[in-house]
């Protein structure tokens, strides 16, 4: 990682108020992630580009992000924050919406994006709301999780197994995704943060 | 410009982006839910069907749900969830849920919800198609049916949740959810849960008490069924692909005790085959009547197939064993399932 984009990290994280830029960001054919939403490893790409250049990107992106679309037309606003039912059908054609959302991400495609969250719909339908309990799904973060995951190369099995872990473990409510004034967090790994 | 100086040009920058960001997301934050939402499904069951009430049974041949969910003014919310089968009996598909929920405003996950409710005892449908014995066994029934553990009851209830920490309480009538009314001097339950939920795991102690005064003259006996109590004990855990759980249950009828458990478990393999999982649940249920205990088992085995998203594939088999001979229970039952939700 280069000076600037450490400088930027740790100043920019610690007051809490980093702008939200849904997606990492493509540099000379590489993924690049911000700092604070993305993968530290993959920010070498960073060091290439001129620091000017990287200004100047940064305050290119920053208004788009009022939409939060991306170079693809991928909009993860158009998903909900947080939705919660007990109807079945309902429950399905949201995470159909998602899917339909996280094909168009980096690195995804309608294939692989295909019933990626048919392991949650079981769990949910076959576990929780059978037990006279509520489904409650937050899209937007399930889909910044199939994005993530499939941007660092990880198999389509493991996301959808990924994505009831989170679940099971709570994780998508405390993911900054939810909250647009704070932007996207990194996944935590099914901690509460 | 040094790095300093084009750091705080940035940071000047994105101040007022950041500000149209959050003026843009305000109303975006919270529940996003729309105001009515509907849905059902068809089911269709196939094979040695056990339809006999009383013994974990899988329904009938077509079973159909229509689910219905509005939210109303001021914070309150309608639910419904009704449907039809030809097997109504006092616990079928016909009135599953139907009732008002307000959720105070300000608070977390405090509702209280007045119609047809779920009884907060445990929990209820098990995974597999047939039904856990103990909370689908008519108790006394020598003669008539005298005291479920229902599922669907007419009643006030109110839930609550601090932290991992939930508990449900309601107040309701005894009365059978297939009469579409309340009975007039009917025996009455009140009802409790207390459970903590955390990451994956859940526990719950529920307890139930009877009140009424309703006494009924067997053969040998009288039983006074405002004296009932019943007492469980629910653990669930679910870990990626596995979930296992059980529940323990101890019903007390003026005296006379019976008790029963399950034991239940799924385990997703979809790295196997994409929408399969496989399914288990063992059964137990001691039965105290006027005669000698009774003891009834049953092993169930299944696999659920999703074809699509819409459309799931069952097969069960069941196996059952006891010491006492019963019409609607022994031998074994392969059972084949169809659920299509629309």
């Amino acid at each position: 990682m280069c000076r600037l984009c450490k400088l930027m990290a740790s100043g920019l994280q610690e007051t809490g108020k980093m702008m939200c830029v849904l997606f990492p960001l493509r540099f000379e054919g590489r993924v690049v992630y911000f700092p604070g939403w993305g993968v530290g490893e993959n920010m070498t790409g960073i060091g290439l580009i001129g620091r000017r250049a990287l200004l100047a990107a940064l305050l290119v992106i920053v208004p788009p992000a009022v939409g939060a679309g991306t170079p693809d037309g991928v909009d993860l606003l158009t998903l909900p924050v947080r939705i919660d039912t007990k109807v079945p059908a309902f429950l399905e054609e949201r995470l159909a919406d998602i899917e339909k959302v996280a094909s168009a991400l980096p690195q995804m495609d309608r294939k692989k994006a295909y019933l990626i969250t048919l392991p949650l719909q079981n769990y949910l339908e076959d576990v929780v709301l059978s037990d006279n309990r509520p489904a409650i799904l937050y899209p937007r973060a399930i889909a910044w999780v199939i994005g993530q995951q499939a941007a660092l190369g990880t198999s389509k099995k493991e996301i959808a197994r990924l994505l009831v872990t989170y679940y099971q473990r709570d994780a998508y409510s405390a993911m900054h995704v939810n909250d647009p004034a704070h932007g996207v967090s990194e996944a935590t790994g099914g901690r509460q943060e | 410009m040094n790095r300093i100086v084009r750091l705080v040009v940035l940071f000047f920058a994105m101040m007022p982006a950041q500000a149209l960001v959050r003026g843009a997301d305000q109303t975006d934050t919270g529940k996003d839910e729309p105001a009515f939402t509907w849905g059902g499904e068809i089911r269709f069951h196939g094979g040695a069907l056990n339809s006999d009430e009383g013994f974990g049974r899988t329904g009938g041949s077509v079973e159909t749900r229509l689910f219905l969910d509005a939210s109303m003014p001021a914070h309150f919310k309608f639910f419904a969830e009704v449907g039809s089968g030809n097997e109504q009996g006092a616990d079928d598909p016909g009135l599953e849920r139907l009732y008002v929920q307000y959720s105070a405003p300000g608070a977390k996950d405090f509702n209280v919800s007045a119609g047809w409710i779920r009884l907060p005892f445990g929990r209820w449908d098990a995974f597999t198609l047939s039904r856990p014995l103990v909370k689908d066994r008519q108790f006394f029934n020598d003669s008539q049916a005298f005291f479920q553990l229902r599922r669907t009851s007419a009643g006030v209830g109110l839930h609550d949740s601090i932290g991992p920490f939930e508990i449900d309480l309601a107040y309701v009538s005894r009365a059978p959810t297939d009469e579409f009314q309340l009975a007039q001097g009917a025996s009455h339950d009140a009802v409790g849960r207390l459970g903590y939920r955390h990451a994956g795991f859940s526990a719950g102690v529920s307890y139930l008490q009877g009140f009424g005064d309703d006494r009924i003259d067997t053969a040998t006996a009288s039983v006074d069924l405002g004296n009932i109590t019943s007492c469980g004990l629910d653990l669930e855990l679910s870990r990626g692909a596995f979930t296992f759980g059980g529940e323990g249950v101890i019903v007390d009828i003026d005296g006379r005790t019976s008790r029963g458990y399950y034991l239940q478990g799924s385990y997703d393999l979809s790295s196997f085959a994409r929408g399969l999982r496989l399914l288990g649940k063992y059964d137990v249920l001691h039965e105290d009547t006027d005669g000698s205990t009774q003891l009834f088992r049953r092993v169930t085995l299944g696999a659920r197939y999703s074809l699509r998203r819409d459309l799931d594939l069952d097969l069960e088999i069941d196996q059952d064993y006891t010491n006492h001979k019963v019409r609607g229970f022994g031998g074994s039952h392969l059972i084949l399932g169809l659920r299509y939700r629309f």
